[in-house]
């Protein structure tokens, strides 16, 4: 078909350009409504952006709240040790009172922010001013604060061989050994001292920084150490300690007791007591090279040489280890300890490759 | 109705004013129907595109931007729905082969034959005429030849290839042609 010209479409157009239908009856209120009912759907959507609107305000606000309500309380934490320090060559009793009226000043937050850098510059300058000491220690000074690096240093028994024995460099460049199954914690803390958390036996030798003081935490007790060597061993019966060179000054958890160590003594401290020894724990024998029994059995003497030198001790006879021994060894390698040990008791010592074997008639109880 | 009083009914429209929208309804439902049943096969179905379509209108009036007039605008949302509505009910495509090998028998409008129709063939009869052609003929005729898309624009909205809505039209014109001559004959 042509479509030269398209004369349809021109009739169509023409015809249908202004056509209508005159119809009757038609329902108005049927397209109302419906207009309507998405007005309602508009109106609820509109309610629900609102309402989402307003939970996302709420949820900010809260958040922003929280942020800085723990703001705040660092600040006051921070606000009252100044307090403390400021108090305590003055008045300590007026603390409270004092951290009570800073944290009141602290409920606006803008303020807040400004008091807080300030804040931690003058405790800052506090903290260098003022001296730590073990005697004088507060609870809030213990506190490991976040964020503050523990260097752990661990022993367990395989790893601890007296051939292998490791000298450890603390960050502070003190020295420290960790004996079989023994734990140091040690912290830099931001209080301005250095701490050490002791579980097991541990030599120290402590750098001398008289600006940071060096705490051992043990079991029941807290040493400050300065420039010297140290033994200590701390478990779940007691601290066992003994100070080789320099200074220590041990404060007992429990009652506060006070114990000035000098050079060569001993202490244990248990739950509720500092007990001066007076001789050097054996269990300290690998550093102090003594050994001191007074009725001991062999039992206990090889297990004490076990501990300190690893040696590797053979008995032939189970008898062996009722026989008692008193007397001391004083910097002797442990061959010359077995000797001494066998010649007394009148057994027989014979080595081979490393093995220590004894022989001969033991003792009956 | 002159623009000014269109624009201060529209104002009202986008206020929801009851009033206003039950004016610019009962003005342009009339014209609103003839053209919807342009596209249907009967009253009911394009009463119930008007309908459809009056609902979006006043759901949409705020963004009838003034541009040409209300009249227009509502009449294009008509054919949106009819369109719509022809995708609801998705009709498949019959092709008469007959009609293909008649094609080239079918004369013609002449302009004699023109005025003769534009003079006694009325617009509800023409109507009819088209309502009864097969519905995507309807479509293609109604979409080509009065709201005046191309083949191009037509293939997209009905979702059919272009060459189809071309050979639609053919169809459809032919088709029509032959039926308004028949009435025609009649009328003589």
């Amino acid at each position: 078909m042509k479509e030269d010209k398209d004369l349809l479409k021109e009739l169509l157009n023409t015809k249908f350009k202004d056509d209508v239908i005159e119809s009757s009856g038609e329902n108005f209120d049927l397209i109302f409504d419906a207009v309507q009912e998405k007005s309602d759907d508009k109106n609820l959507f509109y309610w629900y952006t609102a309402g989402f609107i307003l939970l996302m305000i709420i949820g900010v606000c809260t958040i922003y709240y929280i942020k800085n309500s723990k703001t705040s309380n660092t600040n006051t934490e921070i606000t009252s040790k100044d307090t403390i320090f400021d108090n305590e060559n003055n008045n300590p009793t007026t603390t409270t009172v004092d951290s009570i009226s800073v944290k009141k000043e602290e409920n606006t937050p803008i303020i807040i922010k400004n008091e807080s850098v300030e804040d931690s510059n003058q405790l800052q300058e506090d903290l260098s001013n003022k001296q730590i000491d073990v005697t004088t220690l507060e609870p809030e000074d213990e506190i490991i604060e976040k964020g503050v690096i523990t260097v752990t240093y661990t022993a367990s028994e395989k790893y601890a061989f007296t051939e292998r024995t490791k000298y450890n460099t603390l960050p502070d460049s003190s020295t420290i050994v960790v004996r079989k199954n023994s734990k140091v914690n040690f912290t830099a803390t931001k209080q301005g001292y250095r701490r050490a958390d002791i579980t097991g036996t541990v030599f120290l030798n402590i750098n001398k920084d008289e600006s940071k003081p060096f705490i051992l935490f043990g079991k029941y007790c807290k040493v400050q150490i300065t420039g010297n060597s140290f033994a200590i061993h701390s478990d779940t019966t007691g601290d066992l300690m003994t100070l080789i060179k320099g200074s220590a000054k041990v404060v007992h958890n429990n009652t506060k007791e006070v114990k000035i160590l000098s050079p060569g003594q001993s202490l244990h401290i248990n739950n509720k007591e500092i007990s001066i020894l007076e001789k050097s724990p054996n269990r300290f024998a690998w550093k102090t090279g003594k050994l001191f029994y007074q009725n001991a059995s062999v039992n206990e003497i090889i297990n004490d040489l076990g501990t300190s030198y690893d040696a590797k001790i053979l008995l032939k006879s189970s008898d062996i280890l009722n026989c008692k021994y008193s007397g001391s060894f004083k910097n002797k390698d442990i061959s010359q300890i077995l000797e001494k040990l066998t010649k007394s008791l009148t057994l027989e010592l014979t080595k081979k490759d490393d093995l220590y074997i004894i022989s001969g008639k033991g003792c009956n109880e | 109705m002159n623009k000014e009083e269109q624009d201060r009914l529209v104002k009202a429209c986008k206020k929801n004013d009851r009033d206003a929208m039950e004016k610019i309804y009962n003005t342009f439902m009339p014209r609103m129907l003839a053209v919807s049943f342009r596209y249907c096969k009967n009253q009911s179905d394009a009463k119930d595109i008007v309908q459809e379509a009056f609902i979006k209108v006043f759901k949409n009036i705020k963004k009838y931007k003034h541009n040409g007039t209300l009249g227009s605008w509502i009449e294009r949302i008509v054919v949106n729905c009819a369109i719509d509505d022809w995708h609801k009910r998705k009709k498949t495509i019959l092709i008469d082969n007959s009609e293909l090998i008649e094609e080239n028998e079918t004369q013609e409008l002449n302009d004699f034959e023109k005025n003769h129709f534009s003079q006694q063939l009325s617009a509800d009869k023409l109507r009819i005429l088209i309502s009864e052609l097969p519905e995507q003929y309807r479509y293609v005729l109604n979409l080509y030849a009065i709201e005046g898309y191309s083949h191009k624009e037509i293939g997209k909205i009905l979702k059919i290839k272009e060459s189809t809505s071309r050979s639609n039209y053919t169809r459809a014109r032919k088709k029509l042609l032959e039926n308004m001559r028949a009435i025609g004959i009649e009328k003589y």
